[in-house]
């Protein structure tokens, strides 16, 4: 059974057309990126995924059930979702934030499995602090401690949808990031949807890469071949030599 | 100036403060007055209040008590929904007046008040002395559908939009309460200027009869949404991912503080402050979990309102002042010095 299928989905928001015929199959312990440029429409078929942006055409199934047809709270044991940005209204803490991800759990069990997190995450340290004292990048990691919780002790398919979570990171928090979800997939069956810019990035940990532009998709497959010369050129604008790492992933270097 | 972790006093010890706030407010409130009755008395008209004299026991029970147990449950009452729409909109300055509770409200006492003898003489007789009380609760709830509408859209509500809509409907209920104002008499414009300073002192058993349970109600149910407006401070979308039905938690969060705050202005008046300082106030030292910020907010706000409503009575006695004066009297100050105190952190 497919985690996510995606069939021929048309999203329209005022008179603009946002998404049209976007087509796309996520199996267990999957991880794909989904890459393009800004306004390509990613962020909108991720949030039309997660059941924000009500969609025209198409259909969207969900664990093999149609998207409409779940009910919110038995949705949210198997999937959750981290948007690009969250503001936080109140000072709360960073436990109080990611033990909203933890219901059902006793205080102990939710302790615990909110220590364990923010320490995978290397925040271990913030657990009382305040959200509005923490650094951006900060902020991120207790959000998506939070994601994780949501999920952590469902048995079964999970599906994560996840935003560019690591866009205020440094590149050893991403790689810390990465490697987890990594992990999460292949160890777990977690299956992973995530809008990632970082192109290398996306080749190093990804399963398989989904090219967006102008609210299509343009290419689904192997980063070896989607990161192609003339493929990034055409739908970023983008010139850029690709290396063939021995580890067997392509790597693109802009062009000075 | 940020703090490193949060400092927050343990929620017993806060419960437990205000139990002993409450207790001590309890006793200011009923040992002060004309008729002399001191706390030795109050426990022994509590004990055997057949023992007591007449005099005594028809001041303790028929004056006393139903003024103490109104002024807690409103101040109760404006606290908790101001928690519960402070919560909901994500704003520390939202208050139940900001839905157009209390300007529909006062539009509709204000109409009872200057038309209950003419245009609307069939209403006043139809409800007798629930006249101005009725039509107060029922403008209150009415405003707030109002706005409701105006922000409904395809079956979701745009928050931002009935805050916006609020707003608007206050400015016409305000406007239109002004007209009145106008056209009353001298007497008439008496009862209504004392009727928007709010007062407890005609609190009677019959009035809690009548609003008493919708205020219950709206502080029973209150620790219900608790959960979710924890969510909600994420945003409404991420509310959505977590699980909790958003609309749901919308709807629930202006009925019960529409219904409560509704109650309350009817039978005292226009009280000011309580709902916008107690949360606001309440969450620097409980923090902002609702788990612990709306059971606390409902025991501060009753304490701050039977405490000022006592101070109100023996400052002038042997008259009293209004306790919605009183309140933004002490409230306003008090709210500004904190504001210059805290500078950063919601």
């Amino acid at each position: 059974m497919s985690i996510l299928r995606v069939k021929q989905l048309g999203l329209t928001l005022g008179r603009s057309r946002i998404l049209q015929d976007v087509s796309l199959t996520v199996e267990p312990g999957e991880l794909v990126a989904l890459l393009g440029p800004n306004g390509a429409g990613k962020s909108s078929l991720l949030k039309t995924l997660a059941g924000e942006l009500a969609f025209g055409q198409g259909s969207i199934e969900l664990f093999g059930r149609e998207i409409r047809q779940w009910k919110g709270a038995e949705l949210a044991r198997q999937r959750a979702v981290m948007p690009q940005r969250v503001d936080v209204s109140f000072p709360f803490t960073v436990r109080e934030i990611v033990a909203l991800g933890c219901s059902g759990l006793a205080a102990s069990e939710r302790n615990e499995l909110i220590d364990y997190l923010l320490q995978r995450l290397s925040i271990g340290e913030l657990a009382e602090r305040l959200m509005p004292t923490l650094s951006g990048g900060e902020q991120q990691r207790v959000q998506l401690a939070r994601v994780l919780a949501q999920l952590w002790n469902t048995s079964g398919p999970r599906l994560l949808l996840l935003d560019e979570c690591t866009s205020a990171l440094d590149p050893a928090q991403q790689q810390t990031v990465f490697s987890l979800l990594r992990e999460l997939a292949k160890e777990q069956g977690y299956s992973v949807v995530a809008v990632v810019h970082d192109l290398n990035v996306a080749s190093c940990y990804a399963d398989r890469l989904v090219m967006m532009a102008a609210g299509r998709i343009v290419e689904d497959g192997a980063a070896s071949t989607i990161l192609a010369p003339g493929l990034l050129d055409k739908v970023f604008g983008l010139k850029a030599r690709v290396l063939a790492l021995p580890e067997g992933y392509p790597m693109v270097i802009p062009q000075a | 100036m940020a703090t490193d972790t949060a400092k927050r006093a343990p929620a017993s010890l806060i419960f437990m403060v205000l139990a002993a706030l409450a207790v001590l407010a309890a006793l200011f409130s009923l040992t002060n007055g004309a008729y002399p009755l001191g706390p030795s008395d109050v426990v022994n008209l509590l004990l055997e209040p057949t023992a007591a004299k007449p005099a005594a026991h028809m001041v303790f029970f028929d004056v006393r008590m139903p003024r103490l147990v109104l002024g807690f449950l409103t101040g109760a009452v404006l606290a908790v929904s101001g928690t519960l729409l402070q919560g909901l909109f994500r704003n520390p300055l939202a208050d139940p007046g900001l839905i157009g509770v209390s300007g529909g409200a006062a539009l509709a006492a204000v109409s009872v008040i200057v038309l209950g003898g003419s245009w609307l003489s069939d209403w006043t007789i139809l409800t007798g002395r629930w006249a101005l009380p009725l039509a107060a609760f029922m403008g209150s709830v009415l405003t707030t559908m109002v706005a409701w509408r105006v922000a409904s859209r395809s079956g979701s509500i745009a928050v931002a939009t009935l805050l916006l809509a609020g707003i608007a409907i206050n400015a016409v209920a305000g406007a239109l309460t002004g007209l009145l104002t106008f056209y009353a008499d001298d007497s008439e414009l008496r009862s209504l200027t004392f009727w928007s300073m709010g007062s407890l002192g005609h609190a009677s058993w019959e009035d809690l009869q009548v609003a008493g349970p919708w205020m219950l109600l709206a502080l029973l149910l209150a620790p219900l949404l608790a959960k979710p407006l924890d969510a909600f401070a994420l945003g409404e979308s991420v509310a959505g991912h977590l699980g909790f039905s958003v609309q749901w938690v919308k709807r629930a969060t202006v009925v019960l503080s529409a219904l409560g705050t509704g109650a309350a202005v009817a039978v005292t008046g226009l009280i000011g402050f309580v709902g916008l300082v107690v949360p606001h106030l309440l969450r620097q030292i409980v923090g902002a979990g609702h788990r612990v910020l709306i059971p606390a907010s409902g025991l501060a706000g009753g304490v701050l309102l039977v405490a000022a409503d006592s101070l109100a009575r023996v400052v002038v006695a042997p008259a009293e002042l209004p306790i919605g004066l009183m309140m933004s009297l002490l409230g306003g100050p008090f709210f500004l010095v904190l504001l210059m105190r805290m500078r950063i952190g919601a």
